[in-house]
């Protein structure tokens, strides 16, 4: 049985795979919001996405776009155009697809952990911040009026080892964009470029409501770190997140406000939560 | 037949939860955070912290406070909010609480009472006697009744003390090689934990020798 769709879940753009995972000749099947899809890249290089029944059957064919290094779909009709990463056309950062991690929990849980400053001195120990330097300084959540997204703006936090490259603990700005429900990048100072950012993007894919294929990528002026080494730094980061993700109750995120305690620290996540309720929706949350 | 319904439920050894440590146990489909103190009280918690739902029996115990492993939220052993590193100056709101069961150790056995317990009787002091060599907790695919009923007729020498608890009486064939009170755990519809204690002989060599033998003999009553 196929479970019914909210629009803020259905009408938006996912990622299902990355390009370099998808070479010509090759096809993939995986899962979206519960259904089943196949991604196929023909020996000429067209790229289609179709939905298929339990049986196999093919229902119908999916909108498919490439862009930012990954293959994007939607069983939906999203009200706005994917949304725009002007970075990507900017000179001197370098593109590292990061892999996939599969976190057995909802995508807002994934988002939401991703926005969260005041949990880097306890599980990313050493690496994004350390014991006694947890204070969380106030910074601002706000939703654009004018894109629909959310940002988070004005974060700062001390950091060991900000980033694969860099030689030692920083003072590190953050900015973060909620371009949509499921999808976040973050804006963090580079240690190869000074006054620069550097870009750390999650697009985590909904297999089911709680079981998701988190794709993350970097685009960063790092001309010294080898992809091995970038892609192992992220890589480790997000499976201390994922026993974390893995581990909260219940994994569907509550909405409702008083469902669990916050502080001002999470001024992101109190603000995400509001934003993901304006919007109705109802897919991986409660 | 309706059997009287224990109020106190097993839930691990008292060894199997040494100081400063925090474990999670399952009772009657509640998930429930133990821990240990420097100290060596025990706390029975609810596994979910207040705050964004993290378990707590991932958290790290600092003295007499338990930890939060996801923001580091410490919480004091009566369950309220003693500190939030993301505000060190300001003090949390006494409204900041942990839901806590009741939690005694007794006969070698962690107690937990999902009523809250207190001061209230622990009904099966009088079953155990002496018996309070925690031997070995194993844990088997079955539900409560079933298990102890299949228990009753496996074991010889078994007697139903109560839904349970059983004792059985140490013998040459079937039998364990010590008396042993085995304590039932229901965990789920379909999981049950067993809790062996033994008689203390009051000397440490002679004890580990009990617990070795028992542990050896427990493992048929897996399958």
């Amino acid at each position: 049985m196929t479970m019914e769709l909210d629009a803020a879940a259905i009408d938006q753009w996912y990622v299902i795979e990355s390009s370099e995972d998808l070479p010509k000749g090759k096809a993939r099947r995986t899962r979206l919001l519960g259904r089943s899809v196949v991604a196929t890249r023909e020996a000429d290089g067209t790229l289609a996405v179709e939905e298929k029944s339990a049986e196999g059957r093919s229902l119908r064919a999916l909108p498919v776009q490439e862009r930012y290094g990954y293959v994007w779909t939607t069983l939906g009709t999203p009200a706005r155009a994917l949304f725009e990463m002007p970075e990507f056309e900017e000179n001197g950062r370098r593109l590292v697809i990061c892999g996939v991690v599969t976190v057995r929990t909802s995508p807002a849980r994934i988002v939401e952990n991703f926005l969260d400053l005041s949990h880097f001195p306890f599980v990313h120990t050493n690496v994004l911040g350390a014991e006694p330097l947890t204070e969380v300084t106030p910074y601002k959540a706000e939703l654009d009026e004018t894109s629909g997204e959310l940002w988070v703006t004005d974060c700062g936090f001390y950091q060991p080892q900000a980033m694969a490259a860099s030689s030692g603990g920083a003072q590190v700005d953050y900015t973060y964009r909620v371009p949509q429900p499921f999808s976040s990048v973050l804006y963090k100072s580079s240690p190869g470029k000074e006054g620069a950012f550097d870009l750390v993007g999650l697009f985590a894919q909904p297999l089911e409501e709680t079981l998701c294929d988190v794709h993350c990528f970097m685009l960063v002026y790092d001309e010294t770190t080898s992809d091995e080494e970038l892609i192992q730094f992220q890589q480790g980061i997000f499976l201390q997140d994922r026993i974390i993700l893995e581990n909260q109750r219940p994994s569907r995120l509550p909405l409702n406000p008083r469902a669990e305690t916050p502080s001002p620290a999470d001024t992101s996540s109190i603000q995400y939560r509001r934003w993901l309720r304006g919007q109705g929706l109802r897919f991986g949350v409660q | 037949m309706t059997q009287h319904k224990l109020e106190w439920h097993a839930v691990s050894g008292g060894s199997d939860l040494p100081a400063g440590s925090a474990r999670a146990v399952t009772l009657q489909g509640q998930d429930i955070a133990i821990w240990r103190g420097a100290s060596g009280a025990v706390q029975a918690w609810r596994n979910q912290c207040p705050h964004r739902g993290m378990r707590l029996s991932f958290g790290q115990v600092r003295g007499e406070r338990l930890s939060c492993r996801y923001h580091g939220w410490q919480f004091d052993e009566t369950g309220h909010c003693a500190f939030m590193p993301a505000h060190r100056e300001s003090t949390p709101p006494a409204s900041i609480r942990v839901p806590s069961y009741g939690s005694m150790e007794a006969a070698g056995l962690i107690w937990v009472n999902l009523e809250g317990g207190e001061g209230s009787a622990f009904e099966s002091g009088a079953a155990f006697g002496s018996h309070d060599l925690f031997c070995k907790s194993i844990y088997v695919a079955s539900a409560l009744e079933p298990l102890a009923c299949r228990l009753r007729t496996a074991l010889p020498n078994g007697e139903q003390l109560s839904h349970s608890l059983l004792r059985v009486a140490a013998s040459q064939e079937e039998g364990p090689p010590d008396d042993l009170v085995i304590a039932l755990q229901d965990m789920t519809d379909d999981r049950c934990g067993l809790h062996l204690v033994a008689c203390s002989s009051g000397a440490e060599e002679t004890d580990r020798q009990t617990r070795l033998a028992v542990a050896r003999w427990a493992r048929r009553l897996r399958t």
